[in-house]
Formats: structure tokens, C-alpha cells, sequence
């Protein structure tokens, strides 16, 4: 199909136009607004003058890289992949058993289970500690973990996707010999990529940007995750309007995200894969 | 050579009958088709062969021996479904592969039996694509090598052909006629609503009914193409086989004896060539002839032309009669003829069936081979 070319647009097409551009200016200006500010010193925030920096300066950045990040990157990293994968494994295996499987008490499993999806994670913060806390597991990444390794949102995520799944193709895989279990792995797996890379990206994310729970269940300071760890470092400058080093560090930690966003991309889009092996 | 063999099978879905007391035997290297209406269990019986349904009572035998609990992959059977379920991230050799890579056979075994398969059914220059670069015959074709390489003693194939379009459809059957032909030793189950492809495809046609709630066996009649056609057992049977659909008449027996049965249609007299035994003088019977056995010109029914369908060569006259009654007259040159014009029919005695009061047949006595419109 050829690309077709691009027209004069009428009024109504400038006036579309228009309001595309206001509202990706809205959504981009607290971003340029974070760069600019991450590239300002202490004492032109205090002043608190111009948008653009006068003198742009990496200062920011060269405090926090001499502080520990690469170690709260780490953590971060091994906590959110961590997760994500016991997210991923866990939530898909049972909503696939809920969406699949006929069991005594399916029904009410499910009820309940959508009962608890509307109770806040703040609600059990509290409880979880304490569970925690009697296994010996506080100031600990097994901590988050274990008390984030599923996820009822994306239980029900992957029962929805499921219950549209086509059963013939795993009829298909009996018939070529699978266990149930082989049949899931090799071939309900592979074909549920869209939905376990949308699950994936934002467990990782969720986990990535959360705060409260790894304030409330860590403590020392090398078991950090980054935003602790950057919240930790605006604290020590809080007196100097650190908001520089607060905004480096912010962009320092979306960055990773957003790479793996820009990288599995394509992913979210294929989602008509599960259909290409049937009529 | 496999024989399939149903004993006293019933299947209900949370006690709503789904199939009801089928008996069959499909014997060694024939190809079977079952045929009926939706949701008349055709898809379902399949099924249960394969292992993928759980009957509610009976027996299933793949050469003499019980396989009621024997789990779908070691029956020994290959099915091509009807979404062809083809696995999208595989490429089309390692879907056919696959089956064979579970069954832990040896490498150069499964090459070897995939490159034959692609070879008969000309796949070769796809096999290293996905499902998703191929056209819907590619597809179907892929999922019938993904069967052949099993060398199942049974092919199963539920409805195949139904979203293909009508050139490639009639190019299909050919090519599975042609199969059947080469692979010799293999039984097939074949599903369809497509009469065409039962008629023309069939060693053996299983007719099955819906309603299995209502006590009759699911399946209303087994036998050749041509018998079903000629001498179809029961109403349903005669209503079913055969496009356009029988023309069914209310009538009333005169007299009737072993070699034919005299009655009056419509008000007027008419004799069949039936096996009159059993039926009773005045007992009301169905009077059953297919649209091109009739014959337009003289004769004693009058009947008023309500719709003409012309379809090149031939075509169809929809006629009302009296008390109402309407009946179809597929002819050629319609050209003549107009919407409101009154025609006189005949309807030649070889060419009736008789159907008592519960819908039973009475034996045709005919020859097959009589006058056509």
C-alpha cells in the first residue's frame, strides 16, 4: 500500500491540529521543565527567576553519581525484575487456571478474589509488616519480593485474556501428545506474549516508582531502592532548594523505563498474534 | 486397516441431551462423512472419537479395543479442525514437526516424514513460514501435513473447507479425494454441512438429527450417497439430502399392497412404486418428490407460479397448489414463464417416496434412474 500524500488540512483539520499541539505541550512541559531545572544550580532555583537556565551545569547529576545510585539501581533492578517475574508467572498461571479449569469453587474463588482488588495496598502495608516482620525478613529485598510476587489486577488481566484464548489450538496440542503444563509453556506461553509484555512493563514500572512500601520495609541505606535513595539524597541538600539534584535523579529513573518501553513496544501492538494460526 | 466402532453412545451437557444412543461402524480405509443440520451433535461425535469430549455412556473401539479412557494422543488419530489451529509462532515445518517431536521419535525420522508430507501436498516452499504469511488454503493445507505426518489409523477433520471460497473449495475436495485415495490405509471422519461435499466425497454418509432430547437416535440414517439420496429411511432423511429440498404432500392411501401404494394427493389420484405393506386404506400419509423429478406440462395438478428463481441453464419454480399447499419444480427454459401463470404438473410414479403417519419410508421399488423435469 503506498503512502498516502499528505494533504493541505482543512479548518477544522488546523483547528485538530491545534489542539493535538496545546496538549502535547501540556503533557511534554513538566518534562522539559524537569531537564531544565536538573540543569540549574542551587542558588538559581533559591532565586527562582528564569525558566531557562543561565549557566547549564551537570552538578546534579556529578552528586548523585558519587553517591550511592548505582547501587540503589541495582536494588531497584533486582526487585523489580524479581517481581515482575514472579508477577508474570503467577498471575498468568492463575488466571489461566481461572479462565480454563472447572473446579468446586471456581466461582466463589473468583468473587472473592475481585472483592480484594478493591482494597488499597496502603490497607495491608501495615498487616504485610507484620508478617514480615515475624519472618525474620524486615530491611530485606526478599521483603517486597515475596509481598508484591502477584498481582489480583493482572489475575483477572490474564482470566479475561484467557476466556478469549482459542481452545483448538491447545485441543491441537493435546492431540499432538502436551501435558497440560507442556501445553501451557510451549504453546499458550509463546502465543500470550502481547499480554505477559503488558503485564510485565507495568509490574515493572509499578515497582520501579514505588516508594512507600520500600520506606516502610527497608532501612539501610545500601539496600536502598532509587527512590528512596534519591529522596534520601534530597533530603541532605533539603536546605540548599535541591530541587536540581531531585529532578536529575527523577530522569535518572525514568530512563530505564523507558527504554524498556521504547524496546517491547512493538509487543503491545501484535496483538492479533493468537489469531494468525486460525482461519 | 482401522475399524471405528459406536456402541449405545449418549452425551449430555448438564443433562440436556447432546447425542442420543448412536451405534456405528465405520470399517477399515473408508471415508465417512457426517452430515445434519447445526447443532446436531456432527462436530461433538467427532470430538469424542478424538478424545476431546467425555461421553456420558457407551463405548468408543479403534480396532476391537476400548479407548473410552484412553487420552486423545494415544489413539492414534490426526485431526485438522476447523479454525485449522495451526500454532502462530511455529513455522509451518515445526508445526507439522511438533507432534512427532513429542512423540520423542528421531530427528532425521521426523525430517524425513515432514519433507514427504510437504512433498504431497505441495508445501515445500513454505515451510519456513509462520501461519500468519500464509493464504487460508496454505493454512489448510499446512494443518492436513501437520496430520499426515502422524500416520494416524484415523483422520478426523471437522468441517475443513467451510471458509474457503467456492473455486478453491471444489479445487480442495478434489485434492482430499485424491489423498484419501493415495494414503489407501487410513479411515477418514469427515464433518460437513455441505451436501456437496458429502455426496461427492463419501464412501459412507451419517446423517444425524438435532432434538436428541425428544428420544430419537441422533443418528437418522447411515449408508452410501446415492442411497440416501434414492432411498432415504424417514422424513428427516428426505427433507435433508437433496438441494433444492424435497416437496413434501399431504395425502391419504386408496389401496395399497407390496408393489405400490395408490392415494389420493390433493385431490387427485396417484400412484407410487412403493412397498405398500403395513399401511392401512385411508390412512394418511406424506407424499414426498424432489423438485427435478416433477414434470411440468399436462398432468392432473394445477399449481400457480408465486416466484421464479433462474440460474443460467435451469431454475426454480415455486409454485402454490391447492389447500395451499407449495412445492418447488426446478426446470430449464423458464424463459416462457411468468409470476401468476397457472402450469399442470405430473408426478411420475417412479419418482415418489411414501411416508407413513410416524415419518418412516416406505421401500422404494423403482429402479433409481427415472424422468427428471
Amino acid at each position: 500500500m503506498s503512502t498516502p500524500t499528505l494533504r493541505r488540512p482543512a479548518s477544522s483539520g488546523l483547528l485538530l491540529y491545534g489542539f493535538l499541539g496545546c496538549y502535547s505541550l501540556l503533557t511534554l512541559a513538566p518534562f522539559a521543565w524537569a531537564i531544565l531545572t536538573s540543569l540549574k544550580s542551587t542558588r538559581e532555583i533559591a532565586s527562582g527567576t528564569t525558566l531557562l537556565p543561565a549557566s547549564p551545569t551537570l552538578d546534579a547529576y556529578r552528586i548523585l553519581l558519587h553517591s550511592e545510585l548505582d547501587t540503589w539501581l541495582l536494588n531497584s533492578f533486582t526487585v523489580a525484575i524479581s517481581v515482575t517475574v514472579l508477577n508474570v508467572l503467577f498471575n498468568t498461571m492463575a488466571g489461566y487456571a481461572l479462565a480454563r479449569y472447572r473446579f468446586r469453587g471456581r466461582q466463589l474463588l473468583f468473587q472473592v478474589l475481585m472483592l480484594l482488588v478493591m482494597v488499597p495496598g496502603q490497607v495491608t502495608m501495615i498487616p504485610a509488616f507484620q508478617i514480615v516482620a515475624r519472618l525474620g525478613l524486615v530491611d530485606t529485598h526478599l521483603s517486597l519480593i515475596l509481598t508484591s510476587g502477584v498481582s489480583i489486577t493482572y489475575i483477572f488481566m490474564m482470566r479475561q485474556f484467557f476466556i478469549n484464548f482459542p481452545t483448538e489450538i491447545e485441543e491441537a496440542a493435546i492431540l499432538d501428545g502436551c501435558s497440560p503444563l507442556a501445553s501451557f509453556f510451549r504453546i499458550v506461553l509463546p502465543m500470550a506474549r502481547p499480554a505477559l509484555v503488558t503485564q510485565a512493563v507495568f509490574v515493572f514500572m509499578g515497582v520501579w516508582n514505588e516508594f512507600m512500601k520500600p520506606l516502610l520495609f527497608i532501612s539501610s541505606v545500601d539496600l536502598y531502592l532509587l527512590p528512596q535513595g534519591l529522596n534520601a539524597v534530597a533530603r541532605q541538600f533539603a536546605k540548599s532548594s535541591s530541587w536540581n539534584l531531585i529532578m536529575a535523579g527523577s530522569l535518572l529513573s525514568v530512563m530505564p523505563v523507558l527504554l524498556l518501553y521504547v524496546t517491547l513496544n512493538r509487543h503491545f501492538i501484535n496483538l492479533n498474534d493468537q489469531s494468525s494460526g486460525l482461519k | 486397516m482401522t475399524t471405528v466402532c459406536l456402541r449405545d453412545i449418549d452425551l449430555a451437557y448438564n443433562g440436556t441431551p447432546v447425542l442420543n444412543d448412536v451405534n456405528l461402524t465405520i470399517e477399515a480405509g473408508q471415508f465417512c462423512v457426517f452430515i445434519g443440520p447445526s447443532g446436531c451433535g456432527k462436530s461433538t461425535l467427532l470430538r469424542l472419537i478424538a478424545g476431546l469430549e467425555t461421553l456420558t455412556r457407551g463405548e468408543i473401539l479403534i480396532d476391537g479395543v476400548r479407548v473410552n479412557d484412553t487420552p486423545p494422543a494415544a489413539r492414534q488419530l490426526a485431526m485438522v479442525f476447523q479454525s485449522y489451529a495451526l500454532y502462530p509462532h511455529m513455522s509451518v515445518r515445526d508445526n507439522m514437526a511438533f507432534g512427532l517431536t513429542r512423540q520423542k521419535l528421531p530427528k532425521d525420522v521426523i525430517a524425513r516424514r515432514v519433507a514427504d508430507a510437504a512433498r504431497i501436498l505441495q508445501l515445500e516452499p513454505l515451510l519456513d513460514r509462520k501461519p500468519g504469511a500464509l493464504s487460508g488454503g496454505q493454512r489448510q493445507r499446512a494443518a492436513i501435513g501437520r496430520a499426515i505426518v502422524k500416520q494416524p489409523k484415523v483422520f478426523l477433520f471437522d468441517e475443513p473447507l467451510s471458509n474457503l471460497d467456492a473455486a478453491l473449495r471444489s479445487q480442495t475436495r478434489i485434492e482430499l479425494a485424491k489423498l484419501h485415495r493415495e494414503l489407501g490405509s487410513a479411515s477418514m471422519i469427515y464433518v460437513t454441512h455441505d451436501q456437496v461435499e458429502a455426496m461427492t466425497l463419501a464412501d459412507q454418509i451419517v446423517l444425524l438429527r438435532p432434538h436428541a432430547g425428544q428420544g430419537l437416535p441422533s443418528i437418522a440414517q447411515v449408508g452410501r450417497p446415492l442411497d440416501l439420496y434414492h432411498h432415504p429411511v424417514n422424513l428427516f432423511a428426505a427433507g435433508f439430502i437433496g438441494s433444492p429440498r424435497m416437496n413434501f404432500l399431504p395425502g391419504h392411501v386408496v389401496c395399497a399392497d407390496a408393489g405400490a401404494v395408490g392415494a389420493t394427493v390433493l385431490g387427485q389420484p396417484c400412484r407410487a412404486l412403493v412397498d405398500g405393506s403395513g399401511l392401512a386404506t385411508g390412512a394418511a400419509i406424506t407424499v414426498g418428490i424432489r423438485p427435478e423429478h416433477i414434470e411440468v406440462g399436462d398432468g392432473p395438478w394445477q399449481g400457480r407460479i408465486t416466484h421464479i428463481e433462474a440460474l443460467g441453464e435451469h431454475g426454480y419454480l415455486h409454485l402454490m397448489l391447492g389447500d395451499g399447499a407449495t412445492t418447488m419444480v426446478a426446470k430449464t427454459g423458464l424463459e416462457e414463464l411468468r409470476i401468476g401463470q397457472t402450469v399442470r404438473l405430473t408426478l411420475p410414479e417412479a419418482a415418489l417416496h411414501v411416508f407413513d403417519a410416524d415419518g418412516h419410508a416406505q421401500r422404494r421399488l423403482q429402479p433409481r434412474r427415472h424422468a427428471a423435469a
